[in-house]
């Protein structure tokens, strides 16, 4: 009797030690906006992440799969003068010990982007840019595609792809001040 | 005072170790338990949640049915109280062991160790960090219970005794059906206290029989290949595995940076393990070889899954070990110590990355359902879409299909969210929680939904944002799956259909419908019931036409509930123009009375893939 009191007592002590003070907000409501560049580790990036990504790792990167999309806000001034479209990856070693090289193409309302091949381990940037034609909407779709990748269940369980960081459209450059007379 | 000692220690390394289990809150299959209460409408439909064997052939009234099903009706979603079971009935786990090993060595420390080792093995992390996993609890207390009560019974021969472990061991069976396996333990026990007696323990050996034998017929497991028996030469590779899985230092899984000091703490708990049983064999001390045949006996039912090897399993086989090096620590404190020490170190961190782990998915899915619930309470009557749902969000969280637990709550997957969830085909899909294209975008288009985005540590309202992108991406106005009981797509049924009833229509004997292009898709599906209540009509055919040409007929035959058709799409169908798909039913079934409807069968969805 003496030790189920001392039970008894135990989780007396225990439960109200765990109580949560006020009501957690598990909501924000506001107004937000789509951004003409993504970083994909932020959250607020993810509704723009159409297909082809996999989960956050280290708070820094997501792997794609071999073909992925995202949607971007065209930057200001885009539909008159172009912009130009960059995507920031790492090609790991790990891949490339298992496909020579991989060439990522990018689609802008069925139009191509001329596409560029990897062969080298490391980090990388692919910049192409896009005329003032594909970019008179808003929202601008863009899909990539890599010619070649690991299957699911090569490396890991998941299709593997690039590691990406950052996709985005950098905006038209401004036209350079007249030199002084 | 040297009793409170011998149990405080390892509670209190227990709470200390497993914290995050207390605090974590539900996630996987705990949504499908806490949502058996809605199969309930009736008292056969109790007995049935109870009772019916559930997802791979298991029969547990008592650690999940009964559970869930009281602990819902307590405490609702909030997980705290669930928790608190759970560490409750492992302290009272720890303190019968503690016991029950000083009535057998007369050693109130080798009942510390023993119970101390056993908590801080690795083996127990997802029990207590994952409700669903209070089988692994529960039982051990039941089995420690009965063991009590054989003891008292070999020992003073009270009646008493002998019906406690009659009551104890026929309630393991509502915990685990590992519980076959108790007779062995009895007669082990049995054989070095009052080792002429060991044929008493016959009737307990009958009743596990007639348990097996009973299992084996009412439970068909599923699961696959994952499940299947292998009663072959594989038990051996599959005991070598679990041997090694023992110390609970070593997972395949789990190889952080410092993993060598892992491997250096395992092998110093193993050979220190060895060391132990080869003392206690040795110096003839019987509880050793109880420890060693604790470990096999309880491990031995899971030995054909050859597939399906987990740590989980072995939550009550290292009691036996633990047992075993518990006694050798107590008599040989100094000899103990690195062994010792390297095994709570190693085990222990183990242990704590496990329930970090459970403890962060289910964090993840609280705040996807809890999200969810805020944001119906301040938007009623909104359809919620839910997009930037992550792989590890969605099998956490959504695939058990924690909304339905929330009255009036209408959420889904937005269309294209499951694009990013890695694919398991084994534990479900995700697209069957997707509104379709043209419903979500007419949802939101007229104010009827919302889309929340759930990455990050709150749901964000995104539906301008998301608004935009898909009046870009989806433009055409019909689904190529529809859910024949979601209103939004009641546009794309042509004739033939009766009013929506929880989730499902019934066609009359000729329905027609409309779907979207099909594009690439290959073949037609249809997902279709009959009623169980149904009497007098025999088989039933269904025929599949599209766009004019038969695609395919199917027979649902009299007491079967449903139907899977799906059946490649006509060749010379045009691929870019939408089609229009007929079923054809006979025959009816006509409800009595004047003006009775003619059914031919209740539908689910409809569509090509």
């Amino acid at each position: 009797m003496r030790r189920l009191t001392l039970l008894l007592a135990f989780c007396a002590i225990l439960i109200p030690g765990c109580k949560k003070s006020g009501p957690v907000q598990y909501v924000e409501e506001g107004v937000s906006q789509l951004s003409s560049a993504v970083n994909v580790s932020d959250p607020k990036a993810a509704v723009q992440l159409l297909r082809g990504f996999h989960d956050i790792e280290q708070n820094a990167w997501r792997w794609t799969a071999g073909k992925f999309s995202v949607a971007l806000r065209a930057p200001a001034g885009a539909s008159a003068s172009g912009a130009k479209l960059f995507v920031q990856f790492t090609l790991p070693e790990a891949i490339l010990a298992k496909i020579p090289s991989t060439t990522l193409t990018a689609t802008i309302s069925g139009k191509q982007l001329e596409p560029q091949t990897f062969d080298k381990p490391g980090e990388h940037r692919y910049e192409r840019e896009v005329p003032a034609s594909l970019l008179q909407g808003e929202v601008i779709n863009i899909d990539f595609a890599l010619d070649k990748y690991l299957e699911a269940g090569v490396a890991d369980q998941r299709e593997l792809g690039v590691i990406v960081t950052v996709i985005g459209f950098q905006p038209p450059q401004a036209a350079p001040a007249a030199p002084a007379k | 005072m040297k009793r409170a000692a011998a149990w405080g220690i390892p509670a209190a390394a227990c709470l200390i170790l497993y914290w995050p289990g207390l605090m974590a809150w539900f996630a996987q299959d705990d949504f499908a338990w806490l949502g058996l209460r809605l199969s309930i409408h009736s008292w056969p439909d109790f007995w049935s949640a109870l009772f019916a064997p559930k997802a791979q052939g298991t029969i547990r009234p008592l650690s999940e049915r009964l559970f869930f099903l009281a602990g819902e009706r307590l405490f609702g979603l909030e997980a705290f109280g669930f928790r608190t079971v759970v560490f409750t009935t492992q302290l009272l786990n720890l303190w019968l062991l503690t016991r029950l090993v000083e009535r057998w060595t007369g050693s109130v420390w080798a009942g510390m160790w023993t119970a101390l080792f056993w908590t801080a093995n690795s083996a127990l992390a997802q029990a207590m960090s994952w409700t669903s996993a209070y089988n692994q609890i529960l039982w051990p207390c039941l089995l420690l219970a009965a063991l009590h009560c054989r003891t008292g019974w070999l020992r003073d021969g009270s009646p008493r005794a002998r019906w406690g472990e009659w009551l104890f061991f026929l309630l393991g069976f509502g915990a685990l059906e590992l519980n076959v396996i108790y007779p062995a333990l009895a007669l082990a026990v049995t054989l070095v206290l009052a080792p002429r007696r060991w044929l008493e323990g016959a009737p307990l050996l009958a009743v596990s029989a007639a348990y097996a034998a009973l299992h084996r017929t009412l439970a068909t497991p599923g699961g696959g290949r994952v499940y299947e028996l292998h009663i072959d030469g594989s038990m051996i590779t599959t005991l070598g595995r679990y041997l090694r899985m023992a110390t609970g230092i070593w997972r395949q899984e789990f190889r952080p940076e410092w993993s060598q000091w892992l491997d250096a703490a395992e092998i110093a708990a193993a050979m220190g393990l060895a060391a132990a049983l080869g003392l206690l064999a040795l110096r003839r001390e019987k509880w050793g070889a109880v420890g060693a045949l604790w470990f096999l006996a309880a491990l031995s039912p899971v030995l054909p899954l050859r597939e399906h090897i987990t740590d989980y399993y072995l939550t009550v086989p290292v009691m036996g070990l633990a047992l075993a090096a518990g006694i050798a620590t107590a008599r040989h404190p100094l000899l103990a110590l690195a062994p010792a020490c390297a095994y709570l170190a190693g085990s222990a961190a183990v242990a704590r990355e496990t329930v970090e782990y459970n403890y962060e998915r289910s964090q993840l899915a609280r705040t996807l359902v809890l999200g969810v619930r805020q944001a119906a309470a301040a938007h009623p009557g909104k359809i919620l879409l839910l997009t930037g749902v992550s792989s590890d969000q969605y099998w956490a969280g959504v695939n058990d299909n924690p909304f339905r637990l929330l009255p009036g709550v209408e959420a889904f997957l937005a269309p294209g969210a499951e694009e990013n969830i890695e694919k398991h085909p084994e534990l479900g899909d995700p697209a069957r929680f997707v509104l379709p294209a043209p419903a979500a975008v007419r949802a939101v288009s007229t104010g009827k939904a919302l889309v929340y985005s759930t990455a990050g540590p709150r749901l964000r309202n995104v539906t301008a944002i998301w608004k935009g992108i898909a009046a870009e991406r989806w433009k055409g106005d019909l689904a190529a799956v529809v859910d024949v009981g979601q209103p939004l797509l009641a546009g794309q049924l042509l004739e033939g259909w009766h009013a929506i009833e929880e989730g499902f229509r019934w066609m009359s004997e000729h329905g027609r419908l409309r779907l979207a292009a099909p594009g690439a898709a290959r073949e037609i599906f249809v997902r279709a019931f009959r009623s169980p209540e149904e009497t007098g009509r025999g088989d039933v055919e269904m025929r599949v036409f599209v766009n004019g040409l038969e695609a395919g007929r199917a027979m649902l035959a009299a007491g079967q509930g449903s139907l899977d058709f799906a059946a490649p799409l006509p060749a010379s169908l045009d691929r870019s123009a939408p089609l229009e798909v007929e079923l054809r039913v006979s025959p009816p079934l006509v409800e009595p009375g004047d003006g009775g409807r003619r059914l031919g069968l209740a539908l689910g969805t409809a569509g090509v893939r």
